[in-house]
């Protein structure tokens, strides 16, 4: 793939967004990423869309903590995602979403409700189907903006008909509980030299730390949406289920019975489906996870 | 720094690398407190041995405030050099446009 200077400009603010988001967002600092739908990489604006052939059904991708669309995008195919591929069968417009994943899960629930509940009203034709995909954080940023817009009797939530979760930590992360864990630990040293290295793992953003959150903690904040059927997948590092590497990290950052929501109380899911062998960031743009979709969706 | 000091121009690509001179900058300061913080303490530890031994205390106590004075004046200045960069940059571009 060629240099581009916008590409590594967008991955830098997006790094930075996970990191500091939230500081960024509260500085005007523009590496701040501003939530934008996007339609072929090219943001569209939710008051006025101008989408080449509009259809009554929206497939939108959401991504997880520092991530962007690209992070749906197969190898060596880009532009091609689960939305296109999705779109091409249902057929629907594949859109995708960029946000500041730094930012609280709830205050990006929030501006998803704001935008979707403009764009769907902005539609050229009437929307009868939204589909929602979520990667990692992106699934609970939709368990979010589907709560508060069923909370706010907002129209467009009544459209969302599936919603499908992808290594989404329902019960938290490990890493991100560890972190929460270590700093804790190491700001109860006695020295101030020690301590002073928990400060810094202190600064990380507010989406981090919703991912530390316990067992139970996202499924009272962001109870699962009723009116729409609920899909989960999930992956790990190894195919042995007895591997100390998928007993320990899960996925790489999420064990399965999170991305499952075993202490969840408020969702049946329609259908689960766990790959074996596939980490964290293939679950976004893996060809069996694909044609999963596929079979559940079309 | 408040949103209009940064959001200034209307050239999504000038805004992004003043944001990232933000970053750095910022950074830097927040990284010399770190440092300093971490410095003192370190050096208190050997301090605190020396200041226990009764004949080299007499010394030992005028050098930790020497020692603690020239460590926070220089950590102190890279602070303030990067808040000055910082301002400096932000006013530049405002004016500049």
């Amino acid at each position: 793939m060629p240099f581009s200077l916008n590409r590594l400009q967008t991955r830098i603010s997006t790094i930075a967004s996970g990191l500091y988001g939230d500081w960024l967002a509260a500085r005007g600092n523009p590496l701040a990423v501003p939530m934008r739908v996007l339609q072929d990489g090219r943001a569209v604006n939710p008051e006025a869309p101008e989408i080449k052939s509009p259809r009554s059904t929206l497939v939108v991708l959401i991504h997880g903590l520092m991530g962007s669309e690209s992070v749906w995008e197969y190898p060596d195919q880009a532009g091609r995602n689960y939305a296109t591929d999705l779109a091409a069968r249902i057929p629907a417009t594949p859109l995708g979403l960029r946000y500041n994943t730094g930012r609280a899960i709830a205050d990006n629930g929030f501006e998803l409700n704001a935008v979707m509940d403009t764009l769907v009203a902005a539609w050229p034709v009437s929307i009868e189907r939204i589909v929602l995909i979520g990667h990692s954080m992106g699934g609970l940023v939709i368990r979010s903006a589907c709560h508060q817009a069923f909370k706010a009797d907002r129209v467009w939530v009544d459209r969302v008909r599936q919603c499908v979760y992808i290594g989404t930590p329902h019960d938290g992360s490990w890493l991100a509980r560890n972190a929460e864990r270590t700093s804790r630990l190491i700001r109860s040293m006695p020295r101030d030299y020690v301590r002073v290295v928990g400060d810094v793992v202190e600064g990380r953003s507010a989406g981090i730390r919703d991912l530390s959150r316990d067992c139970g903690q996202h499924d009272a904040l962001h109870p699962f949406l009723a009116s729409a059927e609920h899909f989960a997948v999930s992956g790990s590092l190894t195919t042995h289920r007895l591997n100390p590497a998928r007993v320990l990290w899960g996925d790489g950052l999420v064990h399965s019975s999170s991305a499952h929501a075993h202490s969840a109380n408020t969702v049946e899911w329609a259908d689960q489906a766990w790959f074996d062998g596939v980490g964290h960031m293939e679950l976004a743009r893996h060809a069996a996870v694909s044609q999963q979709l596929e079979q559940w969706l079309v | 720094m408040n949103r209009q000091r940064i959001r200034t121009g209307q050239n999504e690509q000038a805004d992004w690398w003043l944001g990232l001179t933000d970053v750095v900058t910022m950074g830097a300061v927040h990284t010399a407190a770190v440092a300093e913080r971490m410095h003192i303490a370190i050096a208190d530890e050997t301090f605190q041995v020396l200041n226990a031994v009764p004949v080299v205390r007499r010394v030992s106590r005028p050098v930790q405030r020497v020692h603690h004075g020239i460590a926070r004046f220089c950590y102190g200045g890279v602070g303030l050099a990067g808040i000055a960069t910082n301002h400096l940059i932000q006013f530049a571009v405002r004016i500049s446009r």
